[in-house]
């Protein structure tokens, strides 16, 4: 399963959850699995994040392909990928009944700090 | 109010133009006389992208009013090529990638000019005060002054 | 031929540029170069207050006057949505850049458009301007981070709530938003340091201060359709923002990108453009637009200022531990600073096991901050450069050793998350130690300093296209602008990979109708994608006169090969044909199937870091506080150096910015939040008499990621010097100063107060 880690922000749409196991075999599948756990993080993806896979960062690539011992962050998009409008937010793609994605999902917390309160 | 009538000479030619009072020899030069290679970077006389020669002098051309050149002589980047022969500072410029976005390089191929013809051997130092007039934001004015005094070497030589 | 297999005649030369003759002679066209028959004037009415209520807009005497064709103001553009956008390395939103295009409910900054004429002379449009009734509540002003973040400074936008803290806010403040990275725990960090430093640092707003001013000429025809020509860094993202303010279709707007006098990240967003069309619009005539070098410094994006809190712990042997830092930066008038990017490269540098780095995106009265090479970086790593320096003296340990024995590495986890690649900060500190610079005594008043960077660098979408004329030259269209040496470099790469003379190729940058979607230049992009689609185009080509040959011939695709300009049947059949050149197949190019060429569209990704190591020498004058750089060296790694004298190019002119950044630029305002040096005699940036030749050592870690391992290089150059600048200072002065600039007022102030001002 692909490690995936939330990095800044991120962390704090999801109520702190930071660091998921997930079974995905590309970006956009992971976009769909993160939505669906946690739909508040959709607008976020759709705005655009870079995701570095096994050390290398890539900007808007759909398709890019997740390995089964991958090691994937999502960071805030440091630059611009394609200058055009984003699409506008659509509602997350129902995952099909039947698939078991909540035994996929681990959540920890450990060694990440809380969200800040105030400033 | 009516608008001045100059005669002048420009390049070797002669020309002829109508411009208002508040009208710079800048505005003349590109809006009147077609004559875009002369920048406007400031319109204060700091950055040096107007440079031109006005009767052999270095001046800038947003400086110096349309209506003050009468009968005088001004030389601009358009004239410093002769025919399809580079002059040896523009020569110099290409090979030593002094330019980049390039919008400074008209005002400091006029500048350099005008100090090669006064000193046919300048000092780093020399060149750099020379040429302090001239703004430059992308090169960091190393390969300008390389180019200087390369071109200054070859036109030494004759 | 490159140890990846790619041929390299030209690649790594240093040719001269094509467009090179252009630039010498004065023919060359830039923004404001361009005139259409019938053309009318522009001109905007700009608010002469920093923070007011806009009550009301009476255009009606303007529209009057004879000569005035035209009047806009915020009635002309549609409201827009909130939508976030990409915009050279930062983000923007829709909503706000209608707003800073346009004023709307209020006039946020001194500058700030409020309307805008057209008219047949610059004479009547500037009377236009004077008849204009604009009818303002002038309100309370905040221009400093950290007076805009107090909770009862005067609010900038009520719909403002900071993102990323909890419990989410419930009253709005100009406090954008606050972003955080964290690796391991900096608290458990310091606890094992034996030596902790601690430092608050200040930096003002500086300028891009490219010299040719911005500048469009718009025409639209009855039927909508609209022709723009700009001087940007991107005039597919002109088109885009054009497009979506005005309400028009994308493709009815074509955008060509003038020759550009700099950008520097400066021109990566609209100002002039879309007023521009509306206003031609509604004319029905062209209109040029140029702005002065006043509305330059007071209407565009300048970058943040700001204030940064740096607290790093290290062992005695000279182990980082803990690197914590707290960035505070300025926006301007609407959200978006580089806030971000400059929390991520802090100590990116630097292989640290716990780092927390948090930042303010802030907003405040005065322009809003456009991008500035390298955008958010210098400020920060300034601010940690200086504290290594710290440790290193109060370590005894030499700064270089100090840097080498913390330096990030291949497979070191970036304490914004992934492992790196292979990077070249090591090799660079190698570069500048083995300098005769690093090695020349120094006398009294004389200091050397040295710093480091980091910048991340880009891809992003990229077409660009090749195509073989009827005589075997080759056309090459880019989609990036070229604003210091592209179209060469891109030429020597079609050059080498199709094996034909450097100049048989003609580059030239097409405007927005001839190629499919470009990202901007910026981002350190430009020849890095460029060059990755000009190699597919060089693919496609090559694969597709193999296939001709192999009709031709009656041979199998394994039995001829592409090489050296030619292309050649081989093994049992190498004596079949004579290889045949570009030219050749291009002289019976419509009998085998058609016109030759190819088309790279791609979204390129894996653009590597550029680390840098600066180093400085400079003399105090005590008497007057003046510095004068004495010497300056740059070590970058490129990855590999497609045009040497252009990579050099991009080390020295982002050294000087450096220069200039760190010794006197800064925007001075007034109590009245009015900008006091709004020109090139009072924000004074450095002349040729102010710094020495600079020089520029190439390092090359190729990038395993492009085909010709290379790396971008043009924001990189500008991240060390400030920390490089301040560190020769202390070195020369024995104090540490942590406000910038350092100029002659306030090294002489500083100097006086330790009794230091006498020879």
């Amino acid at each position: 399963m692909a490690r995936v880690v939330l990095v800044g922000n991120l962390a704090q749409v999801t109520g702190g959850v930071a660091e998921f196991d997930l079974s995905v075999t590309s970006v956009r599948h992971l976009f769909q699995q993160l939505s669906e756990l946690h739909p508040a993080l959709e607008p976020h993806l759709a705005e655009g994040v870079a995701v570095a896979i096994d050390g290398q960062i890539y900007q808007d690539v759909l398709f890019q392909p997740i390995g089964p011992n991958s090691e994937v962050f999502l960071l805030p998009q440091i630059a611009g990928g394609s200058g055009g409008p984003p699409p506008a937010y659509k509602s997350a793609s129902v995952m099909a009944v039947g698939q078991n994605w909540r035994s996929a999902f681990i959540a920890r917390t450990a060694g990440r700090s809380a969200p800040a309160k105030g400033q | 109010m009516a608008k001045h009538h100059i005669e002048a000479t420009v390049n070797g030619d002669p020309v002829e133009f109508l411009c208002e009072t508040e009208d710079t020899l800048l505005d003349v030069l590109r809006d009147t006389l077609d004559l875009t290679g002369s920048k406007e970077g400031c319109a204060s006389g700091d950055c040096g992208a107007c440079s031109v020669m006005l009767d052999n002098r270095l001046v800038c051309s947003c400086l110096v009013l349309g209506c003050e050149v009468g009968g005088r002589r001004i030389e601009t980047i358009e004239g410093m090529a002769s025919g399809d022969t580079l002059h040896p500072l523009q020569r110099r410029f290409l090979e030593h990638a002094a330019l980049q976005c390039g919008i400074c390089t008209p005002g400091f191929l006029v500048a350099g000019k005008a100090l090669l013809e006064r000193n046919p051997n300048p000092t780093e130092t020399e060149i750099r005060y020379w040429l302090a007039g001239n703004l430059c934001r992308c090169t960091g004015y190393d390969k300008i002054v390389s180019a200087v005094k390369d071109a200054a070497a070859a036109m030494r030589k004759g | 031929m490159a140890e990846n297999g790619h041929p390299q005649t030209y690649v790594g030369t240093r040719t001269i540029r094509p467009d090179g003759i252009d630039k010498v002679t004065g023919r060359a066209r830039f923004g404001a170069d361009f005139n259409l028959a019938g053309q009318l004037i522009g001109r905007v009415l700009r608010s002469p207050h920093a923070h007011a209520r806009i009550l009301s807009i009476d255009t009606s005497k303007a529209e009057a006057l004879p000569g005035v064709k035209a009047v806009i103001t915020r009635d002309d553009f549609a409201d827009q949505s909130s939508e976030f956008i990409p915009a050279g390395e930062m983000m923007m939103n829709y909503k706000d850049v209608v707003r800073n295009v346009m004023a709307r409910e209020k006039a946020l900054y001194e500058g700030h458009p409020v309307a805008a004429v057209a008219a047949t002379s610059v004479a009547i449009a500037r009377r236009a301007l004077k008849l204009i009734d604009v009818e303002y509540e002038v309100l309370p002003h905040v221009i400093d981070v950290v007076e805009a973040m107090r909770p009862d400074a005067p609010l900038l936008h009520d719909d403002l709530f900071t993102v990323g803290v909890e419990p989410k806010p419930d009253k709005p403040s100009n406090i954008a938003k606050r972003v955080e990275i964290t690796l391991g725990d900096v608290e458990a960090g310091f606890k094992k340091a034996d030596l902790i430093i601690e430092r608050e640092f200040k930096t003002a707003p500086v300028h891009q201060g490219y010299i040719e001013p911005h500048a469009a000429l718009a025409t639209v025809s009855e039927d909508g359709s609209t022709e723009l020509w700009c001087t940007t860094q991107g005039h597919y993202i002109v088109r885009a923002h054009c497009a979506r303010l005005l309400g028009l279709d994308i493709g009815k707007v074509r955008v060509t990108a003038t020759e550009i006098g700099g950008g520097f990240g400066g021109k990566t967003v609209v100002y002039l453009e879309p007023l521009a069309i509306a206003l031609s619009r509604k004319a029905q005539r062209p209109v040029k637009m140029v702005m002065s070098r006043e509305e330059v410094f007071k209407a565009s994006g300048p970058t943040s200022g700001a204030t940064v809190r740096v607290k790093m712990g290290a062992t005695k042997d000279g182990k980082f531990v803990a690197g914590f830092a707290e960035l505070k930066y300025q926006a301007g008038a609407f959200q978006g600073s580089p806030v971000q990017p400059g929390v991520m490269c802090a100590y990116a540098p630097y292989d640290i096991e716990n780092v927390k780095v948090i930042g303010y995106d802030v907003v405040s009265n005065r322009p809003k901050v456009a991008a500035y090479r390298a955008p958010g970086a210098p400020i920060s790593e300034y601010a940690v450069e200086s504290v290594v320096d710290e440790i290193a003296k109060k370590l005894d340990i030499d700064p270089i050793d100090l840097r080498m024995q913390n330096a990030a590495r291949e497979g070191t986890k970036a304490a914004y998350g992934p492992k790196l690649g292979p990077i070249g900060m090591e090799e660079t500190l190698n570069a500048i130690k083995k300098t005769e610079h690093w090695n020349t005594p120094l006398r009294k008043w004389q200091g050397r300093g040295v710093a480091s960077g980091f910048w991340f660098n880009i891809g992003g979408e990229t077409s660009a296209s090749l195509t073989v004329n009827e005589d075997g030259t080759v056309s090459l269209v880019a989609g990036t602008p070229d604003i210091g040496g592209l179209r060469a470099s891109l030429a020597m790469v079609a050059a080498d990979e199709l094996g034909i003379p450097y100049d048989k190729v003609r580059p030239i940058i097409g405007d927005t109708g001839s190629l499919g979607f470009n990202f901007l230049t910026g981002g350190s992009r430009s020849a890095f994608s460029g060059s990755m689609a000009i190699v597919e185009a060089a693919k496609q080509i090559k694969a597709e006169l193999c296939a001709r040959a192999c009709k031709l011939w009656d041979v199998k695709p394994d039995q001829v090969e592409f090489a050296g300009g030619h292309v050649r049947p081989t093994g049992a059949v190498a004596d079949k044909a004579k290889p045949m050149s570009l030219a050749d197949f291009a002289k019976v190019a419509g009998k085998t199937g058609g016109p030759i060429g190819g088309y790279g569209r791609i979204n390129a990704q894996g653009a590597g870091p550029s680390l840098g190591t600066h180093l400085v020498d400079l003399e105090v004058d005590p008497e007057t506080g003046r510095v004068t750089i004495l010497r300056y060296t740059v070590a970058q790694d490129a990855g590999h150096a497609i045009h040497p004298a252009y990579v050099e190019g991009q080390f020295q002119g982002g050294a000087v910015q450096g220069i200039g950044w760190a010794l006197n630029e800064e925007y001075i305002y007034g109590a009245d939040g009015k900008l006091q040096n709004a020109g090139f005699l009072d924000y004074r940036m450095p002349v040729a008499s102010d710094v020495p030749m600079i020089d520029a050592i190439i390092v090359e870690v190729a990038n395993p990621k492009h085909p010709l391992g290379v790396r971008g290089v043009g924001e990189t150059p500008i991240v060390p010097p400030l920390g490089a600048i301040a560190n020769a200072m202390e070195n020369a002065t024995g104090i540490r100063f942590t406000e910038l600039p350092m100029s002659p007022p306030k090294v002489l102030k500083a100097l006086k107060e330790r009794g230091l001002n006498k020879v």
